[in-house]
């Protein structure tokens, strides 16, 4: 059987971007379409389905989250890439709320791109948005189900990490200058922010071997702990 | 509701041993662990909450068998009582299947008993669940005390009706079979009407 290759609307008033991301996804085998703004976009996508849109978001006449809120609207089965120069934390976090799948910055990797596309298309599966989940629970679902995935977490006041999952087993986290559990607490212990999953790639290193469970409610622990702060020392020693 | 692994053929529902800080549910939970088959138990995790300690372990039951071809598993933990681990408590509670509330039979110690009971209550009610049809086990714990709570003393305050009571010195192992016996087989009950 052959498998259907996604098309892309690849949407970016920068030329050299439009040229370079199209021509390396339609040698692989892509159907590409190209525009220069969000407005030129909808009437493509008015005309003809596209599978995925990847998109710049500062661009002339209607931008890039603006094309976003259209799509949910209104072609809510297209799954959208954010691609920005100007990108920031903030930017990250509208872009997933809005209902990106991926959100990359300038230069963009082509490879990790493609890699994402196609583990998003099993035909079996669905895709989706979860919006105000707490981190710990979606990342018992990943634990639970068995994923093999890296979690980049973004804080909301620019705090970042990377957890990489195999096979539903923590094995490794990133966070600032911080890695292993200590990087794992860190991230799980953001005060809200936003989520995407990556495609998977070997950590360059296995920092951590304990058991999922132990991961969660340790974590949980900390953070309950930090939120009490002080106010623990006031209660009551044990009987 | 119980997590079903349909790749492995298993089905694991989730015990939860709650209470108020200090009234034996890690003593319950390791007198347990201490008596299942080597072969039939997973490792025991231990997490240094503050006063007591908080324990998660799992095993496969061996009178329960299999449900339509899928092995059986328990994940049990308990709950760390202190006020504060409100978010740690909420995981863990988080997608239980059936509760053993462990109750301490200190006469002083009606209020924590009582004070634990309601934050139980409001936890099931946040997730939806009504926990007068939800698989719950009272455990009066401590019953070697020279004068422990009369029995009822819970059940009349709280209005619990026709909920099952155990009687228990989790410290010498007396009750804490039977308590657990009849919370894993309401809960395989509520699963399989």
């Amino acid at each position: 059987m052959t498998t259907r290759k996604e098309s892309i609307l690849l949407v970016d008033d920068d030329p050299e971007v439009v040229w370079a991301l199209g021509r390396y996804f339609t040698r692989a085998g892509f159907p590409v379409t190209t525009c220069g703004d969000g407005e030129e976009a909808i009437a493509l996508l008015e005309a003809g389905d596209f599978d995925t849109v990847i998109t710049d978001i500062q661009m002339p006449r209607l931008n890039g989250l603006a094309l976003v809120d259209w799509l949910r609207a209104n072609r809510a089965g297209t799954r959208v890439v954010v691609i920005t120069a100007f990108g920031g934390p903030s930017i990250r976090h509208l872009s997933i709320k809005k209902g990106a799948i991926l959100y990359l910055e300038k230069p963009v990797d082509p490879d990790l791109l493609a890699e994402a596309l196609l583990s998003s298309k099993e035909e079996t599966a669905f895709s989706g948005n979860i919006d105000k989940i707490d981190i710990l629970d979606y990342l018992q679902l990943m634990m639970l189900i068995g994923r093999q995935v890296v979690l980049e977490v973004s804080s909301k006041d620019g705090g970042q990490g990377l957890i990489f999952i195999d096979k539903g087993k923590v094995r490794h986290a990133k966070c600032e200058d911080l890695e292993g559990e200590e990087a794992l607490f860190k991230c799980l212990c953001f005060e809200g922010g936003s989520f995407v999953n990556l495609p998977w790639t070997e950590p360059d290193k296995i920092t951590i071997n304990k058991p999922g469970d132990f991961l969660l409610m340790e974590a949980a622990r900390k953070r309950d702990e930090a939120r009490a702060g002080p106010k623990r020392m006031l209660e009551g020693c044990p009987e | 509701m119980p997590h079903i692994n349909y790749r492995d053929k298993e089905i694991a529902f989730k015990i939860v041993y709650y209470g108020p800080g200090l009234s034996g549910k890690t003593t319950n939970l390791k007198y347990i662990h201490t008596a299942l088959d080597k072969g039939r138990k997973g490792e025991m995790i231990v997490l240094d909450t503050e006063q007591e300690r908080t324990l998660f372990f799992d095993f496969f039951p061996l009178e329960l068998g299999q449900i339509e071809g899928y092995a059986v598993r328990f994940n049990m933990y308990t709950v760390p009582g202190q006020v504060y681990y409100e978010a740690s408590r909420r995981l863990i509670l988080e997608g239980a299947d059936g509760v053993v509330f462990v109750a301490d039979s200190h006469e002083g110690r009606l209020d924590e008993n009582l004070e634990s009971f309601g934050m139980l209550q409001s936890s099931l009610a946040d997730f939806g669940v009504d926990w007068k049809r939800f698989p719950l086990v009272l455990q009066y714990n401590k019953r070697d005390l020279p004068q422990p709570l009369p029995l009822g003393t819970m059940e009349i305050k709280l209005g619990l009706n026709g909920i099952p009571i155990f009687e228990a010195v989790a410290t010498e192992g007396r009750g804490v079979m039977d308590t657990i016996r009849m919370a894993s087989r309401q809960v395989i009950e509520k699963f399989q009407p």
